[in-house]
């Protein structure tokens, strides 16, 4: 019995996140960790993100959408990734990563502001973002 | 409407970039409407043939970067807030006009000049005096008021400051998101832009015989605003082969050091991210401006060469010494190629030997490293910065130091004047201010997208480098590095915090005096038929030192092939192709640059075969009988499709048949050019085997289908089909067919290259929107004969002329209906002696050929032939002959 119980908590607590958008150019410049689950937040956010492109269809009823923009960083090479999403007693848990150039690339002198969204089976309560290096 | 079919995965990719193409050149013209430019939605896409398929929708995940709705580009990157104004009349501080009465008197004018502390007029501007220019210290309005109702005077009035027009239409520009190429004269105006609206509005616009090469991330070369600016190799074509011997095999546009290969834009659809900064910076040195479509780069003509060696993640030195190596050895290997910069929108790394070598070996080529001055806010001056912090006139390991400094270091300023929050600086370290907040240019897949950086200041220099030089082609890369720098506006934000404490102002360059204005000579506009060698002259031009002419064999009034200088000297004599047609234009210069004979325009010329454009045919027409005749480029691209639009589309006879509007050049089908010729090389004649060769470029094997027509008669065309050809390839193809010239004066031919679904079935006009119809039209002269002519004195009448006329008279007996004539020795050849009987039955046969038609028969010398007495001539079949032909 405890066996398959702790199997159950394995299976629920990984979830893989898929990517939806990622990139390198939002027009949301100030650092934030969104999660969307219905579609005027959908909307909303991005429209906010100033993409030309289709909105990304995703199904909000089985779905929701996590989302980390790190801001404007002064150059090019700049990179973000939700690597993670877990199920911890005090809700879900979302790890991502940020990546800077590596000493002695040469990168493109522009701003950007990079981004990661991705879907996750949807979810109610408290979710919490973990950037990787810090608590 | 139907979409292309999405076939295999080649034909899929192509398929949605067709989508893209359609999408965002509708977005553009909608926002052109919006702005006033009065373009209309984009046009439908229709398959001439076969089956309409159903739409396909646009896939979600395919839309490119599109431009931002007019008015809103500050919500994207934009970090300072967009300044722009819009026009309004404005006075010349401190001056006055003032028109006096007539008979006003000396002191009635001391007394005006008093009122506004004027002791004597600044300027007098009317041949009689009466209109002064009047100096004052008061605002304009007050000194207005103080000379109104004075004795003697009949009216006052500002000095207006005369604007220039707007001389770009390019949507962008027109609605105010262009701010770093606006002027305080321009409209929009920025004083804080580069001024290149007003270089252009002087006519100012670029060179296609200046180069600037971006090393950068890739270019998509395909964008069509930029496609007609993009270098393409003619030193290596396609095939496989390094024609070149530079170590690069088909660097058709440059090349990619980051993948190692010849494909330097690797973006696509779904990644509208990969190569945007490259192609964000090329937009800025040299979109294409005036065409109405997006954005206007510093140059509207330039050839923009990439040199990649940045991919998603960055490069590495190793890249950028590899990408600016192959820069000067092209400029060494092919000295045509006049690179005149490479724009370095990059920075990271430290100091690196083997880079500032191959920096100074830039220099020493004459070609000047234009780099930002890199986005930490921080001082270059102290935290060096590279490559900006390279200099070119210190030696570097073993290469030894260049003469001068190359490297011109770019920070960024807002549209107000502030240095950009992220720009570094440096009172020793960083030259020059340029534009670099919101700059909007060109993004991948026909996208356009503003961007914030260093970057984008950058090539607002690069492209003042390319800009000067083609105003001034004399000078060289160090002086126009001076030029750039001691033409500077001063800028409070940029004091000490550049070298000259000033931003590019283009308006500020000074051109001196040039040489006066002259006409080209001989030959003289339109003339054709001639042989391949041919004299140009022109006149002389005052204050000139030097001239240069231009040969080229495009209609674009820009030198696509190089200015060769003839020193002093007002005439040269040039070799031309044979049935090829040229325009040319001469420039006289001296040390302050250059003037363009008969104000910018330039002349045509053609050899024997060329094609001129008929304005009573509406085609392409060549004169005179010859053996082949060429289009040369005057049927190159389709209609008025971005990139490459027809001459005087759509070339068919009377307008007959339009070309279709989707699509773009070199991406889509057009007919590039026609010739028709004689297999044998000889003249046009009825019964002669002729080929229709039809250069097109091909969309798609499958899809593409060249139909070739002919009709005997252009005045009048009854086309029947010569054949169907299906090209072997994509790209651009020479396709051809034979057929047998019927009789008739003047003929032509159409080409029909057209894009189908389903099943082709041939028509003479299809009604397709990727078709492409395009005539020619030749003279045909008739059948030669043997010795033609006939030379009395040289030619002895032989055997085979009365037997050519035998055979030609008995086919225009045939022809009205008489019976074939019978001749004497019917078995004439070597041997037989020629008689008076056999010149008169030939005439004879003839004569009943002239009545059955009702013409008057034509008379011939010696009437009566005397057998044994009369000697038969030369002349004497000469006139037969004629007689003969005047029946063909």
């Amino acid at each position: 019995m405890v066996l398959i119980v702790l199997t159950l908590l394995i299976v629920q607590g990984a979830q893989a996140p898929v990517t939806i958008a990622r990139g390198s150019a939002s027009g949301i410049e100030v650092a934030r960790e969104v999660v969307v689950r219905t579609p005027a937040e959908w909307d909303a956010l991005w429209g906010e993100h100033g993409d030309q492109r289709p909105r990304p269809a995703v199904d909000l009823s089985s779905q929701m959408v996590a989302a980390v923009f790190i801001g404007t960083r002064p150059t090019a090479g700049y990179t973000v990734e939700i690597t993670g999403a877990r199920v911890e007693p005090d809700g879900l848990v979302i790890d991502y990563e940020e990546r800077q150039p590596p000493p002695g690339v040469i990168v493109p002198q522009m701003l950007s502001a990079p981004y990661h969204m991705v879907t996750l089976p949807h979810r109610d309560g408290a979710v919490r973002f973990v950037k990787k290096g810090q608590p | 409407m139907a979409a292309r079919p999405l076939g295999p995965s080649a034909a899929r990719r192509r398929g949605a970039r067709r989508a893209l193409v359609r999408l965002t050149a509708a977005a553009v013209l909608a926002l052109a409407s919006a702005t006033g430019s009065g373009q209309g939605p984009a046009s439908s896409r229709t398959a001439d043939i076969g089956a309409q398929v159903p739409q396909t929708g646009q896939p979600s995940h395919l839309w490119p970067p599109r431009p931002a709705p007019a008015g809103t580009l500050a919500g994207r990157f934009q970090l300072e807030p967009l300044r722009t104004t819009t026009t309004a009349p404005q006075a010349a501080p401190n001056q006055i006009l003032v028109q006096f009465l007539p008979g006003a008197s000396a002191a009635e004018r001391a007394v005006v000049r008093s009122a506004v502390g004027a002791v004597e007029p600044a300027a007098v501007l009317s041949q009689d005096s009466s209109l002064e220019l009047l100096p004052t210290a008061q605002p304009v309005t007050e000194a207005l008021a103080a000379v109104d109702g004075l004795p003697g005077v009949e009216f006052a009035e500002p000095n207006w400051i005369v604007r220039h027009q707007a001389t770009s239409n390019d949507p962008y520009y027109t609605n105010g998101s262009l701010w770093g190429m606006y002027g305080d004269g321009t409209s929009p105006s920025n004083p804080f832009g580069s001024e290149a609206g007003e270089r252009w509005a002087q006519g100012h616009t670029g060179s296609n015989s200046v180069y600037v090469a971006v090393i950068d991330e890739g270019i998509d070369v395909n964008h069509p605003d930029l496609a007609a600016n993009i270098w393409t190799n003619p030193f290596d074509p396609v095939d496989g082969v390094d024609n070149d011997g530079n170590g690069r095999i088909d660097d058709t546009h440059g090349w990619d050091f980051f993948n190692n290969d010849r494909t330097v834009y690797d973006g696509s659809a779904g990644s509208p991210g990969t190569d945007a900064h490259g192609t964000h910076v090329a937009g800025t040195i040299g979109a294409r401006g005036g065409n109405g479509v997006g954005v206007a780069g510093v140059n509207w003509n330039i050839r923009l060469i990439s040199a990649k060696f940045l991919g998603p993640t960055g490069g590495f030195t190793s890249g950028a010494i590899q990408a600016l190596s192959y820069v000067i050895d092209l400029k060494a290997r092919h000295p045509a190629l006049n690179i005149v910069a490479t724009n370095n929108s990059w920075g990271g790394g430290g100091y690196s030997v083997s880079l500032h070598q191959a920096i100074i070996r830039a220099a020493k080529a004459g070609i000047l490293f234009v780099a930002a001055a890199g986005n930490s806010a921080s001082n270059n001056d102290s935290l060096p910065r590279y490559p900006s912090n390279y200099a070119t006139n210190v030696s570097a390991g073993s290469e030894s130091a260049a003469s001068y400094d190359a490297v011109i270091a770019v920070a960024a300023i807002t549209s107000s004047g502030a240095l950009s929050s992220f720009s570094n600086y440096g009172q020793s370290s960083v030259d020059i201010g340029a534009p670099g907040s919101g700059i909007l240019s060109t993004t991948p897949q026909n996208g356009y997208s503003s961007y914030n950086g260093t970057s984008m200041a950058t090539p607002h220099v690069t492209g003042a480098v390319a800009l000067y030089k083609a105003m001034q082609p004399g000078v060289g890369a160090e002086q126009v590095r001076s030029a750039i720098l001691s033409a500077v506006a001063a800028t409070s934000s940029l004091s000490g915090r550049t070298t000259t404490g000033g931003r590019l102002n283009l308006g500020n360059l000074s051109a001196g005096p040039l040489p006066s204005s002259f006409s080209k000579l001989a030959p003289s506009n339109g003339t054709v038929g001639l042989g391949t060698s041919v004299m140009l002259s022109w006149g002389t031009s005052s204050g000139a030192t030097s001239y240069e002419y231009c040969l080229d064999q495009t209609a674009d009034n820009d030198c696509a092939a190089a200015w060769i200088s003839t020193g002093s000297a007002t005439s040269t004599i040039v070799t031309v192709q044979a049935a090829s047609a040229y325009s040319w234009q001469v420039r006289a210069l001296n040390q302050n640059g250059s003037v363009n004979a008969d104000g910018g325009v330039w002349w045509s010329l053609a050899s024997a075969g060329a094609a001129m454009y008929s304005s009573i045919l509406k085609a392409p027409q060549c004169s005179g009988p010859g053996g082949f005749c060429d289009s040369g480029f005057l049927l190159n691209g389709r209609d008025g499709i971005a990139g490459g639009p027809e001459p005087n589309q759509p070339n068919t006879i009377s307008s007959s048949c339009p070309d279709g509007t989707n699509g773009q050049y070199h991406i889509d089908e057009s007919i590039d050019r026609l010739r028709v010729e004689t297999l044998d090389g000889g003249a046009f004649a009825p019964s002669k085997p002729v080929r229709i060769t039809a250069t097109v470029w091909v969309w798609g094997v499958a899809n593409n289908r060249l139909d070739l027509w002919a009709a005997p008669d252009a005045n009048s065309p009854a086309f029947a089909l010569v054949g169907s050809v299906s090209p072997p390839g994509t790209g651009l193809r020479e396709l051809s067919a034979t057929y047998t010239l019927p009789a008739g004066e003047s003929q032509a031919v159409r080409a029909v290259f057209r894009y189908f679904i389903g099943t082709p079935s041939p028509s003479v006009c299809t009604l397709g929107s990727y078709d492409d119809h395009d005539d020619l039209v030749f003279s045909v002269g008739y059948a030669s004969f043997t010795d033609d002519p006939l030379i009395p004195g040289s030619h002895l009448v032989r055997a085979v002329h009365l037997q050519e006329l035998r055979t030609r008279i008995n086919a225009l007996r045939a022809s009205n209906g008489l019976s074939a004539a019978s001749w004497t020795d019917p078995g004439l050849g070597v041997g037989t002696i020629i008689r008076a009987a056999h010149l008169a039955e030939l005439r004879e046969a003839l004569h009943a050929v002239y009545v059955a038609i009702a013409r008057v028969p034509p008379t011939y010398t010696d009437a009566t032939l005397a057998p044994g007495f009369t000697l038969i001539k030369a002349a004497h079949i000469t006139e037969l002959r004629s007689a003969v032909v005047a029946l063909e």
